[in-house]
């Protein structure tokens, strides 16, 4: 093909590779060379690019070389090739077989056709026709490729070209079936980043807070003596010796014990990953491992319960018997419930896959095209597999219970769950790093197969052990991007990186099955880390929409209805031009954000210009224009970080106190300022020295903007005091109204109409310095004391009974019941005057007026939707303290067997209180489901003396 | 707003609001809001409302009102309870469903259900009902512990009251609600003026003439008084020919392209006339109208396009099947894996893209063959009006603004006499002529809309709420069957009615509400959804690149219309592994220029290739070499040879149904024409530049010259865009927000005028971001999307909380915020900068404010700092609190059957039903 024999010549190749950098500035115009994704950079990937006349000068090649990368060498060659394009019909050109690609140049259209395709991603190549065969483009060959298409090359039966490529292809596709290395190892790039030290397990467990008081980190298996297919570190309970761990070792499958996932930072509860147990058909029990899985119970303090999730369907598990296989029995893990996920084990995946790829290649069939997707159920195996995370992580995050997580072998279904729940658990692995720890710890290091799942450099392309489990991962993840657009920080380009690069065998990360085999072929030293390319492009990975600020902390939970999953055809359908993406948004706001910065850029340095003439100028006028310009910088921040979504609010129609407060100082400061500035223009006429008054000036409104900020801290240092008072003054009933800010008084009529508003939410959205109007904000604090205005002879009782007036409630993750809403006793002949009771932090608590001995009594009626038991604690928090230090006085727990159920659990007791004791109920159990109309759950408190 | 909702609120409730809601039946505070002029009609108490999509053994217990205008359903959880300003919509609250709304009532039992019909009335004790709604809602009441008695006075109210006999038993006549402030930025076309000014805004005035034969409605009972219709045709010859078409409607002028061809519709003739000479006469009138007197293309719609029974049964299937949630939460997990065939099977896609694609067919007529279309139907008010309205937004940017696409449907729809009374089923007699194509055409705005997410001013809640809006009967635009019955109505009631039914009745007069008056529905930051900040940078860089005469060779927007793989561009695929998508913009044209070898595909690389090159590559696989440039007076050697009655050549039969793309067999020349799309985008050779000139201020966006052919390339319409500082749409309290400025001329473009030292500060014309004068919407079915945010958001199962699209709406709207405010303050340091330079002693204007602002996410939850607030996926109406007992009262009773042990051993692959505690979104 080429005028030059390429193949031994290295040198060349190198040159052109120098100038990669360059070319890939100008990579439109096709006549320039353009080499490999992955070497270059791309950062102007959303942005036009400028056309740069960048092309190759070397005189000595008649045709564009074939771009190489370092390390590739041409194999083979052959002219006057067809390319039968299964979209613009056949292409005429030169052909090109390296050791790393095939390379197809069309020779008879300008700009030339290119087709550039690594050979890793060959899964297999046939012949087409024989010598016999008759018409056009009928013999050649044909490339069946696993990113989902194939790829079909017509040659000349004269000049007997196909048999040399055929042998060459089938020699550098399947290296490792000849005997020869993958490409990876001959890839020598140098990155800025080292993507090998990426990750760190032990690093990565001490993110996690580990080793801590129920965990600790081991190196038993250095040597991979225990388990071949874990890593080296593992995180185990504290409590399990190393010698009990080999013996549960031996009980679960190829020795893959339970051993640490992810530990929730707050709750404890955890999430473990194995294999399955070796029961077999007779039902054999292993009393460590039964007391092993009663550990990781025992490491969560919050729950009695352990979740074991098995992956697997039911008839699948129990199948598995006969292998030896099982599942654990309830009887003999006795605090353990037993889950089947129902996800479909390798070859069911890797059948729907082949139906995925009739439908999307080479046509897509129009009509029925929904239909066509939901025939191939792989968005059902989707949704299978989302659902079992959410499960997994409502367990984790809901109900504080530990879950442990296996399937067969646990390397392919278990990593899918294990890796998903985390990342919807834990908001760094959403992030562009954390999800390369992600995929090194629950995918590499756990030993998922990608040798053979994938099957590299392997021409046993039926081989049984070939499955997308983990391109069914990364779909997971893109519809669970696609629901939270904002919450990740890598784009869809990230992840189709990172299938691409999964069979390209250009990078060591994704080549051989378990860590002891990487360790063994020195993959770190030999091969480049694909996280080293991504790390050092990340402009291009890097997700615009991505909020950290607002979306970032929660968990999230997507919905898995094929009604919101779809087809990726970003990526399935790639190859096909009649399916087009969508208008990416994503890249709009990236041009959004881009043009941004620069109009920031631009305007300080309008500004600082416009400073400096100032400080040249003379005139008075420019100097009125600078004080003006500094007040309106002072007054209104324009813009601020995009995170908070706090930019100055131009509806004023709610303020609040505070902010009203700080604007009237804002405006007494300006106007300050202003008149500042006018006498400065007054002393500026008058005298020469204006320039040094212009430093003067910009000091002080520094100074003053410090002020501002000083008095801003004053005023919520004074509102903090005032609910105090209103504490002291509770008794006070009409006084009570106001005692604070000017600005009240007008809101003081409307405030007994509006309701009562508590004084905590009230101070929480002061803070918060809106400009609106807060219409119900409110300083009726002693929501009772209207009662007992008008009566002095009664006999007074100090007495309260609160209730709730809806159906159910959930608490959240504090488990304290809130909103509770006093119930009166009618007050039919003024005989008997309830005394003031205050409700205080979400009306959760009650603020005891006075010291004395008080009768408690509560019920908490809680919905029994699990064999769970309903407990709640009474609890006292004295005045100043802080809630840990709060004290049990009471509690109460009941329990039932029957499902569907109402627990009822009541208590009384009798206490002394301090004045300012805070009393509160408070759920040990999280978010449970408490029926809370009249009279099923109450909380009363009567002082006796 | 709604975020301090006094749930704790004794001072005004007293003591007894807190007894348990069975205890007392007449409960003073559990009253319905009612508007001026409703009156309550039947009302029981102590009636639970389910959740939808639930399992329904719980409810929450209230009183439930049915009035003339809508049932209300009223207990201490809903938000009467609070602050009536907190309801997002003024008219309608939550637990509110308009009468109109009710498509059908079900009786159920247990697992059995049976309808209930209009007009019927049961006698039976009936425990629980189910309200199926034309808005897909489904409301279940059960009436168990409801008072005896009581449910039978209420079910019968209902059924008696949804399905009025007559129009005149409409609230609309009996609310008396004060009329609508007048919407003044956008046109009604109920006169003549409006109608005038659009065919000059088109630039129709040499073949086109505003009519008024129609005074008093005398021609046609259905057409408006002013209509358009061809200079030449004299009144009497209108008149006279309009006896042979149905429903005395001749062809009417609908729009007109810059190159003179317009969309004509007209009615068949009627069946019994045998002789075609009226209609011809017609035609050839249209025919010369047109500058180069082409035969115009006659498209009949009653043959190529479903009928109007077939979309009412798909809209039902796809209600019943997969969008309403009449389910219970079992069965509804249960079908969810067949969702997607199911919708297949509904139909509702393909004739979604059906729409679409024949609107993409009328554009390539216009635009391509610079021929004008007919669009022929019975009567020419239904789906003519899809089609027409479709081909206008894909091809005029002005409909694409909020008033615009007002003002169109106010000219396609409501004037020019779709039976909306009919369509809609307002009246029970006319129950079985419904045909939901209004939500047909919304539905395709839509996926027009979600392919340009750029392009348009209104965002999708915009596009929700005005579905939300069509069965309000407050407002009288989507009551009508023709602006006759609407003029009757607000003026002669009497008259009318003796006139319609002889019967005797009070006289109503109607007082006319418009439904464009959103500041009667909604709150001002609501209103403010309704913008799509993405368009104001979309009218930025048409106005900058206009001004600025950029060049067509910087402008790259392809890149996104086409995938980034065709393998024949694959030259930058960079080893094959990773997508590089800038690169493919520049490759496009020479990509096409290679296939087709037509050296004048270089010169369309503005706009024109965006076009062309999608469906130029649409084409590609059947039909690789066949396209070429396309031939302009295709469409008239087809004279004459049009078999049948007429000489006039029409397109009928089913075009769409096997083939992708491919047009009808007979029709070779157009079908050439559609695989070979190629749009030199109106090109100065296409109209005389005396037009362009004059058009210059008032439509036309001149791209400046090509470098090699010189020749220039111009977009229609961009004008009405407006350039930087005086993009008006402001949203301040108690002023209405939708404004859009037409008037403001280009030089008013500050920092153009004075460009920086470098040239130009804001990079508008570097940006990669499109600007369509055209849009070249995909219209295969694999195009085709659900829009989830209409039809599922009754499903709380399915939203998204915290996800979807709401968090991006909102970052791009801060994102724009930041943009437009940096612009003025960077506009306030050139003012200084050149007063400086001046050594102006005048003082300067600065106003350190942007002109224009998007709701943010601290506008729209006052109160409540971001991260408390978990926005729902479906609707940014709709918020979800930390507290779920506020907003979402129902949506407590759901008890999660994730944690109910009970379920996990047969869920199977059904998926968690999960209904988060929202405490557990957010971290304190």
């Amino acid at each position: 093909m080429e005028g030059r024999n390429h193949s031994s010549d290295s040198l060349a190749s190198n040159s052109s590779n120098s100038k990669l950098g360059r070319d890939s500035a100008s990579s439109s115009r096709g006549s320039a060379v353009k080499s490999l994704s992955s070497s270059t950079s791309a950062s102007n990937e959303y942005f036009p690019d400028f056309d740069s006349k960048v092309t190759i000068k070397e005189p000595s090649i008649v045709d564009s070389p074939t771009p190489l990368l370092t390390g590739e060498k041409i194999q083979g060659a052959a002219r006057d090739v067809t390319y039968l394009c299964p979209f613009i019909g056949p292409v005429r050109g030169a052909l090109t077989v390296t050791n790393y690609k095939i390379y197809f140049r069309s020779s008879d259209r300008e700009p030339p056709f290119i087709l550039d395709v690594p050979l890793g991603v060959v899964s297999r190549i046939e012949k087409m026709g024989g010598a016999s065969s008759r018409g056009e483009n009928s013999y050649g060959i044909e490339l069946i490729c696993k990113d989902l298409r194939n790829l079909r090359f017509a040659h000349k039966q004269e000049n007997h070209s196909r048999r040399n490529v055929f042998e060459k292809l089938q020699q550098h596709a399947f290296p490792l079936s000849h005997r020869m290395g993958l490409f990876a190892f001959e890839f020598k790039e140098e990155y800025p980043e080292n993507g090998w030290t990426m990750y760190e397990p032990v690093a990565e467990l001490k993110r996690q807070g580990l080793p801590n008081e129920s965990w600790r980190i081991t190196k038993l298996n250095e040597n991979y003596d225990i388990c071949d297919s874990y890593p080296a570190v593992w995180a185990v309970p504290a409590a399990a010796t190393d010698e009990e761990l080999r013996y549960v070792a031996s009980f679960r499958s190829r020795g893959r014990l339970p051993v640490l996932s992810w530990i929730h930072p707050e709750s404890q509860a955890t999430i473990t990953r194995c294999s399955q147990p070796l029961v077999g058909v007779s039902g054999k029990r292993s009393r460590d491992d039964e007391r092993y899985v009663q550990l990781i119970l025992d490491a969560n303090a919050q729950s009695h319960k352990l979740f074991i999730m098995d992956a697997r369907p039911s008839v699948n598990a129990v199948a598995n018997k006969a292998k030896g296989g099982g599942y654990e029995s309830e009887d003999a893990y006795q605090n353990a419930e037993l889950v089947f996920m129902d996800i479909h084990n390798i070859h069911v995946m890797r059948e729907s896959l082949r139906k995925i790829k009739e439908i999307c290649f080479p046509t897509v069939d129009d009509v029925h095209w929904l239909s066509a997707i939901e025939s191939t159920h792989w968005l059902e195996h989707i949704k299978c597999i989302l659902s079992g995370a959410v499960r997994i992580v409502d367990k984790v995050e809901n109900h504080r219970t530990s879950v442990m997580v296996h399937c067969s072998d646990g390397w392919d279904r278990t990593a899918q769950l294990t890796a998903i729940a985390l990342l919807l658990l834990d908001p760094y692995y959403r992030t562009l790093r954390g999800f390369q720890v992600i995929i090194e710890k629950e995918w590499l290091s756990f030993g998922h197969k990608f040798a053979q799942r994938i099957g590299h450099g392997d021409d046993r392309h039926s081989d049984a052990d070939r499955s997308p489990v983990f391109l069914q991962f990364i779909d997971c993840v893109w519809q669970v991007t696609r629901q939270f657009p904002s919450a990740f920080e890598f784009n869809e380009h990230f992840l189709i990186t990172i299938l691409d690069h999964l069979y390209s065998c250009l990078f060591g990360t994704f080549l051989f099955n378990t860590e002891q085999q990487r360790m063994k072929e020195d993959v770190k030293q030999q091969t480049v880390s694909l996280w080293s390319f991504i790390n050092s492009h990340t402009d291009e990975f890097i997700n615009p929409l991505y909020c950290a600020a607002y979306v970032e902390q929660h968990v999230l939970f997507p919905v898995a209805s094929l009604r919101q999953l779809r087809l990726w055809t970003n990526y399935y359908c790639r190859w096909n031009p009649r399916v087009r993406p969508q208008e990416p948004i994503a890249a709009r706001s990236r041009v959004l954000v881009s043009l941004r910065s620069h109009l920031q850029r631009r305007v300080q340095e309008l500004q600082k210009e416009l400073d400096a003439r100032l400080a040249r100028g003379t005139t008075a006028v420019s100097q009125s224009n600078e004080g003006r310009s500094t007040a309106a910088r002072v007054s209104s921040p324009i813009y601020r970080t995009i995170g908070d979504y706090e930019i100055g609010a131009k509806w004023q129609w709610k303020f609040n106190t505070s902010t009203i407060s700080t604007h009237l100082l804002t405006a007494s400061l300006l106007s300050l300022l202003f008149m500042f500035a006018i006498g400065l223009t007054f002393f500026g006429i008058q005298s020469s020295r204006l320039s040094q008054k212009q430093a003067e000036l910009t000091n002080l409104s520094l100074a003053i903007i410090q002020i501002q900020t000083e008095v801003q801290m004053e005023l919520k240092e004074l509102k903090n005091l005032r609910e105090e008072m209103n504490i002291a003054l509770y008794s006070n009933a009409d006084s009570s109204g106001d005692n604070g800010d000017i600005i009240n008084n007008r809101e003081k009529r409307s405030d007994y109409n509006k309701g009562s508003q508590n004084n905590n939410q009230r101070s929480k959205t002061s803070k918060k310095s809106k400009r609106k109007r807060d219409e119900n904000s409110t300083t009726n604090n002693d929501v009772l004391s209207k009662h007992s205005s008008n009566t002095k002879h009664a006999p007074k009782v100090t007495a309260v009974h609160l209730e709730r007036n809806v159906d159910f409630v959930t608490t959240g993750s504090s488990g304290i019941i809130n909103r509770w809403h006093p119930q009166y006793w009618a007050p039919a002949n003024n005989s008997l005057v309830v005394e003031n009771l205050k409700l205080e932090d979400n009306n959760s608590s009650l603020v005891i007026p006075s010291t004395g001995l008080y009768l408690i009594y509560a019920q908490v009626l809680c919905y029994a939707a699990t064999k769970d038991n309903n407990s709640y604690e009474v609890r006292v928090i004295s005045q100043g303290a802080t809630s840990s230090q709060s004290k049990i006085i009471a509690q109460c727990s009941a329990g039932t067997t029957i499902l569907d159920n109402d627990i009822t659990c009541y208590t009384s007791v009798a206490q002394m209180l301090q004045v300012n004791d805070r009393v509160y109920l408070q759920q040990i159990q999280k978010n449970r489901h408490l029926l809370m109309s009249m009279g099923r759950s109450f909380l009363g408190i009567v002082k006796l003396i | 707003m709604s975020s301090f909702k006094t749930y704790v609120d004794i001072t005004e409730h007293g003591s007894e609001d807190y007894e348990w809601v069975i205890n007392d039946e007449d409960h003073p505070k559990l009253e319905p809001r009612l508007l001026p002029g409703e009156v309550v009609v039947a009302s029981a108490s102590n009636v639970l409302k389910f959740a939808s999509v639930s399992n329904r053994k719980h409810g929450i217990s209230g009183c439930l009102y049915v009035t003339n205008f809508k049932i209300a359903f009223v207990s201490t959880t809903s938000n009467y309870a609070g602050n009536p300003k907190d309801e997002r919509n003024k008219l309608l609250s939550q637990n509110e469903v308009c009468l109109a709304n009710i498509d059908q009532i079900y009786q159920v039992n247990g697992e059995r259900r049976k309808k209930l019909l209009p007009g019927t009335s049961i006698i039976t004790n009936v425990k629980t009902i189910q309200i199926v709604c034309k808005d897909f809602s489904v409301h279940s009441y059960s009436f168990k512990f409801c008072p005896v008695g009581f449910h039978k006075t209420v079910i019968n109210a209902i059924l008696h009251h949804s399905f009025p006999k007559r129009i005149e038993l409409l609230f609309c006549f009996e609310c008396t609600l004060p009329p609508t402030q007048t919407v003044h930025e956008m046109q009604f076309f109920t006169n003549g003026h409006d109608w005038e000014s659009e065919v000059e805004r088109c630039h129709c005035n040499e073949g086109w003439r505003v009519c008024s034969a129609n005074e008093n409605y005398q021609l046609s009972a259905s057409l408006p008084q002013a209509f358009v219709v061809p200079r030449s045709l004299s009144d009497n010859q209108i008149l006279k020919a309009s006896k042979h078409f149905m429903g005395n409607r001749p062809p009417v002028w609908c729009w007109g392209h810059i190159n003179k061809c317009v969309i004509v519709r007209m009615a068949v003739l009627h069946t019994f006339i045998t002789d075609t000479q009226q209609e011809s006469i017609m035609l050839e009138h249209v025919r010369k109208s047109h500058p180069n007197l082409r035969e115009p293309l006659i498209l009949e719609l009653d043959k190529s396009m479903p009928t109007l029974a077939e979309i009412h049964a798909s809209w039902c299937k796809l209600r019943d099947s997969s969008c309403c949630p009449l389910d219970n939460i079992q069965k509804f997990w249960e079908n969810d894996s067949r969702s997607l065939s199911l919708i297949n099977g509904s139909r509702w896609p393909h004739h979604v893209m059906i729409c679409l694609r024949m609107a993409n067919r009328v554009v390539e007529a216009i635009s391509q063959h610079q021929v004008s279309v007919v669009l022929q139907e019975t009567e020419s008010r239904d789906l003519s009006a899809v089609i027409s309205s479709l081909a206008q937004l894909i091809m005029d940017p002005h409909f694409r603004t909020i008033n615009g696409f007002q003002s169109l449907v106010q000219k396609e729809w409501v004037t020019l006499g779709h039976a909306f009374t009919k369509r809609f089923g307002r009246i029970s007699e006319y129950e079985n002529q419904q045909s939901p194509l209004f939500q047909l055409f919304l539905d395709c705005v839509w996926q027009m809309q979600h392919q340009f997410p750029m392009s348009f001013e209104f965002s999708e809640t915009y596009l929700t709420s005005l579905w939300d809006s069509l069965h309000n009967t407050v407002f009288d635009t989507f009551s009508f069957d023709s602006d006759r019955i609407r003029h009757l109505t607000s003026t002669q009631p009497q008259q009318q009615q003796q006139q319609q039914d002889g019967e005797q009745g009070s006289p109503v007069a109607l007082i006319s509400r418009s439904v464009w008056d959103w500041s009667s529905q909604f709150h001002d930051v609501d209103i403010g959804l309704f913008l799509n900040p993405l368009f104001s940078i979309t009218c930025r860089v048409a106005a900058y690149r206009q001004r600025k005469g950029i060049p067509a060779a910087n402008y790259h927007n392809v890149n996104n219309l086409v995938p980034r793989w065709i393998p024949g561009l694959s030259s930058h695929n960079d080893g094959g592994s990773r997508p590089r998508r800038n690169s493919i913009s520049g490759s496009i044209s020479a990509l096409r220029a290679t296939e087709y070898g037509a050296a004048e595909n270089k010169k369309t690389d503005t706009l024109g290739r965006s076009w062309g090159s999608r469906f130029g590559l649409a084409a590609l696989p059947e039909h690789g070499n066949s396209v070429g440039t396309l031939s302009r007076a295709s469409s008239n050697e087809g004279a004459g040879s049009g078999g049948g009655s007429s000489r006039w050549k029409r397109i009928r039969g089913a075009l769409f149904h096997s083939h992708g793309r491919s047009f009808s067999p007979h029709q070779q020349k157009i079908s050439s024409i559609e695989e070979g799309m190629e749009m030199p985008l109106m090109s100065s050779s296409h109209h005389d530049t005396s037009a362009v000139t004059y058009r210059a201020s008032r439509g036309i966006v001149d791209l400046g010259q090509h470098p090699q052919t010189q020749q220039r390339w111009t977009v229609y319409g961009a004008a009405v865009y407006d350039p930087i500082p005086s993009y008006p749409i402001k949203l301040e309290p108690n002023k209405k927000p939708l404004k859009l400025d037409l008037g403001k001329e280009w030089e008013e473009f500050k920092p153009g005028k004075d460009p920086g030292p470098d040239g130009g500060d804001i990079p508008y014309h570097e940006l990669d971001w499109p600007v369509y004068s055209m849009l070249p919407v995909a219209d295969s079915f694999v195009d085709f999307r659900l829009w989830s945010q209409c039809y599922l958001r009754w499903i709380p199962v399915l939203d998204v909380r915290g996800g979807g699209h709401p968090p991006v709406y909102f970052h791009q709207c801060a994102l724009v915020n930041d943009i437009l405010s940096l612009e003025s303050q960077l506009d306030k340091l050139h003012q200084c900068q050149l007063q400086h330079d001046l050594s102006n002693n005048g003082e300067a204007d600065i106003s350190s404010s942007p002109s224009q602002r998007f709701v943010t996410m601290s506008d729209h939850s006052p109160g409540q700092p971001g991260s408390q607030v978990t926005l729902s996926s479906f609707h940014p109406f709709v918020q979800q609190q930390n507290d779920s007992a506020l907003s979402f009262g129902e949506w407590e009773i759901v008890p999660s059957p994730v944690i109910s042990g009970s379920t996990f051993r047969s869920t199977g692959n059904r998926a968690v039903e999960a209904e988060f505690d929202s405490d557990s979104f957010v971290t304190d």
